[in-house]
């Protein structure tokens, strides 16, 4: 797993390397819970494009993030998605708490709201 | 070819990914899908982790996983010794978890259900429960 800052966001990015399981996920969750508080940021965005396999443990780890976020009023974005990844995200419903794009600056421009209306229009 | 293998291991999170890799190789020589062979990953993944987690509510414990081919019909046997389950319509209702952990989405069975063609449950209070999944792969072409 590896960090970054963006503190212009005030976001935390963490790249999440293999298969989230019961295992992997308290892992997950024990970094980014621990790198919020540490560097004061209220946004995670989940870098997914080394995660090779994700069962229903990954959503509880997705949703547990959402709501910790969401009391600070910040969100959660999960960029570089696998098809069966999304699948299970789209199951459970995360895929309406949670910004799904396909890049990281994608995820930053929606989280900021200058989304596709705003793209299109200028 | 029609075969059986059985596997017992510990109850153990680490394990997870050892059982699922297990039944994803013995699927292997039916030449699956990569949607079959994740999908056989994710539903087995799921009750082995439900065995750990509640079954043995993580105190030591033994599972058995037992895989089954006929045809191209595969069945995957998950059995406990752990808890049981009070009341099975329940558990396996989408978004329901008897768990106190608030970080169980309650959607094992669902998916379990989502991907595979049949999900049979079999529980005891106090004796352990058993979760039989049979899934078919779709023909091949050439
Ligand atoms: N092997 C088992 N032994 C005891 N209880 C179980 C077992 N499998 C499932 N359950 C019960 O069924 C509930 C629903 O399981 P599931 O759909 O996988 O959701 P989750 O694991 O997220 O709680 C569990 O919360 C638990 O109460
Ligand atoms: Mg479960």
């Amino acid at each position: 797993m590896e960090m970054t800052l963006i503190a212009k966001h005030r976001l935390i990015v963490v790249r999440i390397y293999g298969e989230i399981d019961h295992h992997a996920a308290a892992e997950v969750r024990r970094v980014a819970d621990r790198e919020l508080k540490r560097t004061g940021a209220v946004n995670v965005a989940f870098d997914f494009g080394h995660v090779t396999f994700m069962d229903s443990a990954g959503i509880g780890m997705i949703i547990g993030r959402y709501k910790t976020v969401s009391a600070l009023g910040g969100r959660v974005i999960l960029f570089d998605v696998s098809g069966q990844v999304e699948r299970l995200l789209e199951m459970s419903g995360v895929s309406r708490i949670v910004i799904i794009s396909d890049t990281l600056q994608h995820g930053i421009a929606e989280m900021n709201n200058i989304g596709k209306e705003r793209i299109h229009n200028g | 070819m029609d075969n059986k293998v059985s596997i017992c291991f510990p109850a153990s999170s680490e394990y997870e990914r050892f059982a699922r890799t297990v039944a994803a190789a013995f699927a292997i020589p039916l030449d699956p899908t990569v949607e079959e062979l994740d999908e056989i990953k994710i539903a087995v993944s799921e009750a082995v982790t439900n065995a750990i987690i509640h079954g043995y509510c993580g105190a030591d414990g033994i599972i058995e996983l037992n895989a089954e081919l006929d045809g191209r019909e595969l069945t995957f046997i998950i059995r406990d010794m752990g808890n049981g389950i009070a009341d099975i319509d329940k558990a396996r209702e989408p978004l329901y978890s008897g768990s106190s952990d608030p970080e169980r989405s309650g959607m094992g069975f669902s998916i379990m259900e989502a991907f595979t063609d049949e999900l049979t449950v079999t529980s005891t209070l106090g004796e352990g429960t058993t979760v039989v999944m049979r899934k078919r792969l779709a023909d091949h072409a050439g």
